[in-house]
């Protein structure tokens, strides 16, 4: 994955009590470990099948997973107080008003304490997503390749299918 | 908002989730298609929570590709007025022709409407009452 793929605003904690400094005055805190706080990833990709299994992938390896088809779907989300989302994951081209650089764009002037990742194909979603995996609650459940495998089977059902 | 961090809390109400009793199938897919996002996450989120596997779709057209690409579903619930080439009454009725095993149940913010309520499994007027709703497709997939 080229640093072009992976944008981040901000680094992520998985246990609030355990943060660093990062450059924004908090501090260092040296509580006893509390239980990690479930981190809610926004999911922001316009071809369903895609999306279905990414999402599916995160939850499995423990993330809160809210879903958007659009960036207007996503700034909804975002937008709205009683919602919470640590982490925006987002594909690039998307139909409607904004593509996913231009809601990147949006988040970090917005919201900055939010990380932002963008993938702009398949493959690098999945790699992007297991990179998540990797600091996720739970372990990863199958590899990347594994993700790539059934969203192909599923998008070559869906294309055999008279309409 | 703060520039700490996003706000926690949640807007949906966790009694809901309370209130209903265990799924006897708690491996059932429920689709749902919404094209308000808020609405189809509270949703999803409640259902998942009840032990569903649930797959979002935001139109008719999503919630198509996903039933063409043989994803195993047993429940379609679909809000009726979206847009896209088809809204939610007529992919009710394609579902119905095309997956006769399949519950549907339909949702509308235009009131209720027997019509729809006679033809599929369930009608829901919206703002609906979550709790009651999970209770139907309890009801529906036991």
């Amino acid at each position: 994955m080229t640093s072009r793929d992976l944008f981040a605003t901000s680094t992520r904690f998985l246990l609030e009590e355990d943060r660093v400094d990062l450059g924004h005055g908090e501090g260092v805190s040296t509580n006893a470990t509390p239980p990690p706080v479930q981190e809610t990833v926004l999911v922001v990709e316009d071809e369903v099948l895609v999306r279905m299994v990414i999402s599916d992938y995160l939850r499995d390896c423990g993330y809160k997973v809210i879903e958007a088809s659009t960036a207007d779907e996503a700034l909804a989300v975002l937008q709205h107080l009683d919602v919470s989302v640590d982490i925006v994951f987002s594909d690039i081209e998307m139909p409607g008003a904004m593509d996913g650089f231009a809601l990147s764009t949006w988040v970090r002037r917005n919201r900055p304490d939010l990380e932002v990742i963008l993938a702009g194909s398949v493959p690098r979603a999945a790699n992007a997503a297991a990179e998540l995996c990797d600091s996720g609650p739970l372990p990863k459940p199958y590899s990347p390749q594994t993700v790539v495998e059934r969203i192909r089977r599923l998008m070559a059902t869906r294309a055999r299918k008279p309409r | 908002m703060s520039s700490a961090g996003s706000v926690k809390v949640r807007a949906h109400s966790r009694a809901a989730a309370a209130a209903a009793p265990a799924p006897a199938h708690e491996q059932a897919t429920i689709l749902i298609v919404e094209d308000d996002v808020l609405v189809r996450a509270m949703a999803a989120d409640e259902l998942r929570e009840q032990g569903y596997s649930v797959v979002e779709a935001a139109s008719a057209d999503e919630a198509l590709s996903v039933l063409h690409s043989n994803v195993g579903v047993d429940l379609l619930m679909t809000d009726v007025r979206m847009p896209g080439s088809l809204d939610g009454a007529a992919l009710a009725r394609t579902v119905r022709a095309e997956y006769p095993a399949m519950k549907v149940i339909v949702a509308s913010g235009d009131g209720p409407d027997a019509g729809l309520a006679d033809k599929f499994d369930g009608f829901f007027a919206k703002p609906y009452d979550v709790a009651r709703l999970v209770r139907h497709i309890h009801a529906l997939l036991a």
